[in-house]
């Protein structure tokens, strides 16, 4: 009954991801979000999670033994891939588009949206991004507010 | 049980339903690794071209990530792909112009189609009931080779029928010269509403044999007749933007366009005046307007030439054809032809259309050579204004092409006919890509008899359809946006053009490119065929290479690429087959049309049309187009036959009665549609519905016209005379909620003074 009234009020259902990846690792070796595992960032509207051949791109030589890793790596042997679960998104009755691409060059930091992605292993929803944040943060940076800048 | 309980159950069903869809799907979903590096979220524009008919527009493809459901190795599960989601018309493509029809913007659901054919399938039932088992394409191409390979090992190469539509790019080349060198006859290309008369006339006219092309924009007058050119007939993208420029391209000039026509036509319906001629009567009309003009001396006899030499009487003033002969023959007022005739004359430039149904009659060479006639007197052949032919890229003229041109092949008819009378030239194989000639031959010929005693029948397509659900082995081919796309377009640029595009996306399912199956085929049999590609993109190179790049250091392939073809100049050696010597034919005159079915028994006209949404027929399987209202009529998803107001108020038929048409050839019943653009004695239909088999969408909805028509010909060229059928027609009963209309009928406006 709750996933039912969660999902009548346009809330995401908690995520269930395929393997419990650890984001606090990979942010404390420095290991850029934007450069590697979330690149189309920096070009268009989503993010985009990583495919399993990125993984690989590491780690096929990084941490092979570890048992998250053979599982992955037995994965990509199959041709399956990670089924990641999107952690934010908007429900679709509030009729609005994002691009992260233009809050990346304006050089908002991604942990103003995303939280301190650094101290958690899988990443939580627990920024509740609204239109009064957005609004704020518009006004704040001298970005426009008008209604098409966002509802088009 | 009663009210309460099942209100009580239904709710609590109802609510069982809702939360068990409630749980994220997500989590039960199998993810196979891309093929592709794909960016989210951002569209690209690829070209591509349209091929639901011989027009060729440009397409641009918008392309986009999505997860598709795939099947690999037995398991279910989403794959995310690159994918088309939309189509428009490429803006910097000479024929479209940036525009696309509605038939068009609709290609994008051949690809998505849930009834496509997704692998290689073997017949498991009896010929026709369409019962298939899945086999792999390596056992699907032995068994192809096995049977080609029989043939050629008792020399009976002569037994390969290879039946297709018309085309004039690549992919027709490449099935000419297979079955060149394999020793097959040429293909065997069969449409109903073809235009082989329009060609003969122009040849013969004009010296070329080909489709022509107008100068709307630049024309001050546009006499039409028959010809659908803002709907359905040429190139009607390329027409509509011409139509428009004429109309409100120029300040201060708007084109006027008159229509001369027994039903009306979309393009009639737009016309200042709509002028209704007994059908198979046009063609006086135009000399009729030509006689005017030469006795007014408005323009010299001698201005006719080569055209106006092949109609009997023009050097002596054309005495047969004077207002008051042509007003007894075609029902249109001596005054009115007077007026037309100076109009023509005076409204410089002018030019006269034809074709369609005035070419579908048994005398349709002679009214096609009138209305050239009519365009060469008033100088409009080859002038700003007028008529011209695009020029033609050769394509037996590129220098890796060899030799072995396909002896001609028989009409459709004839095959249909030694299949039957088991003659020595009956064929033992056939191959069918995208023709479906049991659905639109006259079913006098037999097609769908003859083919069932082929012994074997393989077929290329991607649907099941009347005629490849006779097949006993089917290689789907790749849809247009999964495969090289290509074509050269007879007409509607007035530059040469040769339309090219690599594959928008990777295939969907296990299909493969016919045209790269042939070449495989070709290589593989016992004594392979000498063809010099590899693979079709070699082919379309190799064309590509020999035509001028568009600046000094490009290079034209991967321009052409880029752009979606090449369009220019041709160099000396690649232009079209040379003009036709000047044919020794015996003048034409006007002769009565003639009609099969007695006219007390069949008091009507029958004229089946291409339809706005489905052509001939062969884009049914299309739901948006099953649901786009009809431009006349509003009608969709259902047929219905024309009928004129008085006529049905005379045999009691109102709007949306069931009435049964028949003819001496078969009847059906349909819905008549009350429509005041159709002369009294006239019925008519669209094509489209009334399909056995073709997909979901299609199937067992409406009726097909062409089981009425009777098997004329032409009188000179043998072509096809869907025109000339008379039928009767009666009511048997009242609306029956067959006929679905998007809005109201049609509204009647008469103007009573002309």
């Amino acid at each position: 009954m709750s996933a039912a009234f969660i999902d009548f009020l346009g809330r995401r259902p908690p995520p269930e991801q395929p393997i419990e990846f650890p984001h606090n690792v990979h942010v404390a070796k420095k290991i850029a979000c934007t450069e590697y595992c979330h690149e189309s960032v920096t070009t268009g509207p989503v993010a985009g999670l990583p495919s399993v051949r990125t993984c690989m791109i590491c780690h096929d030589a990084i941490a092979t033994d570890r048992p998250r890793i053979q599982q992955i790596t037995a994965m990509r042997a199959k041709g399956l891939d990670l089924a990641w679960q999107r952690v934010y998104g908007y429900p679709a009755p509030s009729h609005v588009k994002f691009n992260h691409a233009p809050h990346i060059r304006a050089k908002v930091e991604c942990a103003t949206c995303h939280g301190n992605i650094g101290e958690q292993t899988v990443a939580r929803h627990n920024v509740d991004l609204n239109m009064g944040a957005c609004v704020t943060c518009h006004i704040e940076k001298k970005a426009s507010i008008d209604c098409l800048t966002c509802h088009f | 049980m009663d009210r309460r309980s099942f209100i009580k159950l239904t709710a609590v069903s109802g609510t069982s339903a809702a939360l068990a869809s409630c749980g994220n799907l997500e989590n039960h979903l199998i993810r196979f690794v891309p093929d592709e590096d794909i960016v989210p979220g951002i569209a690209v524009w690829k070209p591509s071209v349209c091929p639901l008919c011989p027009a060729g527009c440009g397409l641009s493809v918008r392309v986009m990530d999505a997860d598709a459901d795939v099947v690999r190795n037995g398991q279910a599960g989403i794959l995310r792909i690159l994918a088309a989601k939309k189509l428009e018309g490429s803006p910097a493509h000479p024929i479209n112009q940036g525009g696309l029809c509605a038939r068009g913007q609709a290609a994008i659901q051949v690809t998505y189609h849930p009834d496509r054919i997704t692998q290689p399938l073997k017949r498991a039932g009896n010929r026709g009931d369409g019962r298939y088992d899945a086999i792999s394409w390596d056992d699907a191409l032995a068994e192809v080779i096995l049977r080609l390979d029989a043939l050629e090992e008792t020399g009976d190469q002569k037994a390969l029928a290879f039946a297709t539509r018309h085309g004039s790019g690549h992919r027709a080349a490449l099935i000419a010269q297979f079955l060149g060198h394999y020793g097959a006859p040429g293909p065997i290309r069969y449409e109903l509403f073809d235009d082989d008369v329009v060609r003969r006339a122009n040849a013969l006219s004009f010296g070329r044999e080909q489709l022509p092309t107008f100068d709307l924009p630049n024309t001050r007058f546009v006499l039409g007749f028959g010809a659908d050119f803002l709907g359905t007939w040429n190139s009607p993208v390329s027409q509509n933007h011409g139509y428009g420029l004429m109309r409100q391209g120029r300040p201060g000039i708007r084109g006027a366009f008159v229509q001369v026509e027994s039903r009306m036509t979309q393009t009639g319906a737009n016309a200042d005046e709509w002028v209704p001629v007994r059908p198979g009567t046009e063609g006086t009309l135009a000399l009729g307007l030509a006689q005017v003009i030469i006795s007014a001396k408005l323009r010299p006899a001698d201005a006719g030439g080569r055209a106006g030499a092949l109609i009997e009487g023009w050097t002596t003033g054309l005495k047969a054809y004077v207002p008051e002969q042509v007003e007894r023959l075609t029902g249109v007022a001596a005054s009115r032809v007077e007026r037309l005739a100076h109009q023509f004359a005076d409204m410089r430039p002018a030019v006269a259309i034809i074709g369609g149904p005035p070419l579908a009659h048994t005398n349709g060479l002679f009214s096609a050579l009138a209305v050239n006639a009519l365009n060469a007197l008033v100088g409009s052949v080859e002038q700003p204004g007028g008529l011209f032919f695009t020029p033609q890229l050769n394509l037996a003229a590129v220098p890796t092409r060899q030799g072995a041109v396909p002896a001609a092949p028989r009409s459709l008819d004839r095959l249909a006919a030694d299949i039957l009378s088991a003659g020595p030239s009956a064929p033992q194989v056939l191959f069918i890509d995208g023709a479906n000639p049991v659905y639109t031959a006259p079913r006098a010929w037999k097609v769908r008899e003859a083919f069932e005693k082929i012994p074997y029948i393989a077929s290329f397509g991607s649907f099941l359809d009347e005629t490849s659900i006779l097949a006993d082995l089917i290689l789907p081919d790749h849809s247009f946006l999964e495969s090289w796309a290509d074509g050269v377009p007879e007409s509607g640029a007035t530059v040469a053009v040769a339309s090219v595009a690599p594959p928008v996306m990777s295939p969907l399912h296990q299909t493969r490119a016919t045209v790269d199956v042939l070449l495989e085929i070709g290589r593989r049999l016992r004594r392979p065929l000498t063809l010099p590609w590899q693979t079709f993109e070699e082919m379309l190179s190799a064309t590509f290479a020999v035509l001028p790049p568009a600046t000094k250091d490009a290079d034209t392939w991967t321009d052409a690429q880029e752009k979606g073809g090449w369009w220019g100049s041709l160099p000396a050696g690649l232009t079209g087959p040379a003009e036709t010597a000047t044919l020794a034919t015996p003048p034409h005159a006007f002769t009565e049309p003639q009609f099969d079915g007695d006219p007390q028994q069949y008091p009507f006209h029958f004229l089946p049309y291409s339809s706005s949404a489905f052509l001939d027929g062969s884009l049914a399987h299309l739901p948006w187009l099953q649901e786009m209202p009809d431009p006349l009529t509003s009608a969709m998803w259902s047929s219905w036959v024309e009928i004129n107001p008085a006529t049905a108020e005379r045999l009691g038929i109102g709007q949306g009665d069931v009435i049964e048409i028949a003819s001496a050839h078969g009847a059906l019943r349909t819905a008549a549609m009350i429509s005041p653009g159709i002369a009294p004695d006239l019925v008519s239909m669209p094509l489209g519905q009334g399909h056995q088999t073709f997909t979901r969408y299609a199937s067992g909805r409406g009726e097909n016209p062409v089981a009425l028509l009777a098997p004329m010909a032409e009188a000179t060229t043998g072509a096809f005379a869907w025109a000339a059928t008379r039928v009767r027609v009666s009511r048997v009963g009242g609306p029956d909620g067959r006929l679905i209309l998007f809005a109201g009928g049609m509204r009647e406006e008469l103007e009573h003074d002309r």
